[in-house]
């Protein structure tokens, strides 16, 4: 069970007595698991306040057709009373202070070394969903997988899989995303298939990544 | 309008149109209405207020279907009923206001209500962090906390593809934690 899943499982009570127990334990003893608790129902919470924004509205519109006028339960506090003047001012100088630190740290900081050419790898798996789950895809069991064989920098196996979710993904954006991916990884190890995966998303205008500056750049480091 | 229990969730869950048909069931529901106003007017209630706690239990119905784990185990009228109940209590609690020991503790029928709650202060706090969101990632995150499939997201942001669509929920998400984080 991932993180997610458990803590559902933990805020609907869907946890047997043993395991309950075991996960008051560790948001006892373990601060980062009840850091990640509480970030947990914090996230969760800030999407049940945009849900109730967006119900709000259809209730006032319903109001508008004839009902009762209903004044909102929840207070209306705009960000001036939480955030007073005086801190804008602190916010002013600190905001100028990162700028210039910003554009003075390649004088000051020697320069960094060029980013891993398997690290323009965009996966952008869901950790949990909304609803009844489904969109918790064959997308995040695929990632899962090639992230880990990336993480462990076996470039073939997550090149193999990246290839099979290629295949069941044709014709969707899923796909261009995998192809880029696919590139990325080549081009850790097999340069000649990634400059020719790269070539072919330049050439093709309706590529989802056709038009994005890092595909060129990729070519022209690795050409 | 009667809905079968698993049905109305379904229906919430399903797309925003027929959610939006829930929701307008439920508030025209004229004995839902009065029964929950009634509850709160013998118990103090004065003004707009049996209204406003009759419309947040509507809205807690919603945002918990949209909860995977959320399962309605009863009527979603007693459900709806409960809800009310328990913020009037909690609102009462507040104000100073007395509610008679037997108008109170039949409350709970088994549901974790008080998981349902957000703390105010907690609110105020994750109201100023949206705030700071810019409008394309909170229009972002509101259709997908909605429920709406990536696939919808993208035409309704007039996205490129799909995959845009997921990208983007990532890097707004993400932007939220760090926001969360920062208000802590």
């Amino acid at each position: 069970m991932n993180n997610y899943n458990l803590f559902e499982s933990y805020i609907f009570d869907k946890l047997s007595q043993s395991e309950r127990k075991t996960f008051e334990n560790n948001l006892e003893s373990d601060d980062t698991f009840r850091d990640d608790f509480e970030n947990h129902k914090r996230v969760q919470e800030a999407m049940d306040v945009l849900v109730d924004d967006d119900v709000e509205k259809v209730i006032h519109d319903l109001d508008n057709k004839g009902h009762d006028k209903i004044t909102s339960i929840i207070a209306k506090e705009g960000v001036s009373s939480i955030i007073p003047m005086r801190w804008m001012g602190v916010a002013v100088v600190f905001l100028f202070l990162v700028a210039a630190g910003y554009l003075l740290k390649d004088k000051i900081l020697p320069s960094s070394a060029p980013m891993a050419l398997s690290a323009r790898v965009e996966l952008y798996l869901d950790e949990g969903s909304r609803g009844n789950g489904n969109t918790i895809d064959i997308y995040n069991d695929y990632g899962k997988y090639i992230n880990e064989s990336i993480e462990s920098k076996n470039w073939e196996q997550a090149a193999n899989k990246l290839i099979e979710l290629m295949a069941v993904t044709k014709g969707t954006s899923t796909y261009d995303q995998a192809e880029w991916n696919l590139a990325s990884i080549y081009a850790e190890y097999d340069t000649q298939k990634s400059i020719s995966i790269l070539e072919r998303i330049l050439n093709d205008s309706k590529h989802d990544y056709h038009d994005e500056a890092k595909v060129k750049e990729l070519l022209e480091r690795i050409q | 309008m009667k809905f079968d229990n698993k049905e109305i969730v379904e229906l919430v869950r399903k797309d925003i149109q027929s959610r939006n048909q829930v929701i307008e069931a439920l508030y025209n529901d004229e004995k839902l209405r009065s029964s929950i106003i009634g509850y709160t007017v013998r118990n103090g209630a004065v003004g707009n207020e049996g209204i406003d706690v009759f419309t947040y239990a509507i809205m807690t119905f919603i945002r918990q279907c949209y909860r995977p784990l959320f399962e309605l185990t009863n009527d979603v009228n007693a459900y709806l009923y409960t809800i009310a109940k328990y913020e009037w209590i909690r609102l009462s609690k507040k104000k100073m206001k007395t509610i008679p020991e037997d108008e109170r503790y039949d409350i709970t029928d088994g549901y974790n209500i008080e998981s349902t709650i957000i703390d105010r202060e907690q609110l105020s706090e994750l109201k100023a962090s949206l705030t700071r969101l810019d409008e394309k990632c909170r229009k972002v995150l509101t259709l997908w906390a909605n429920n709406l499939k990536m696939r919808e997201i993208a035409l309704q942001m007039v996205y490129k593809s799909e995959g845009m669509a997921r990208k983007k929920k990532h890097e707004c998400m993400k932007r939220l934690r760090s926001l969360i984080q920062d208000n802590r």
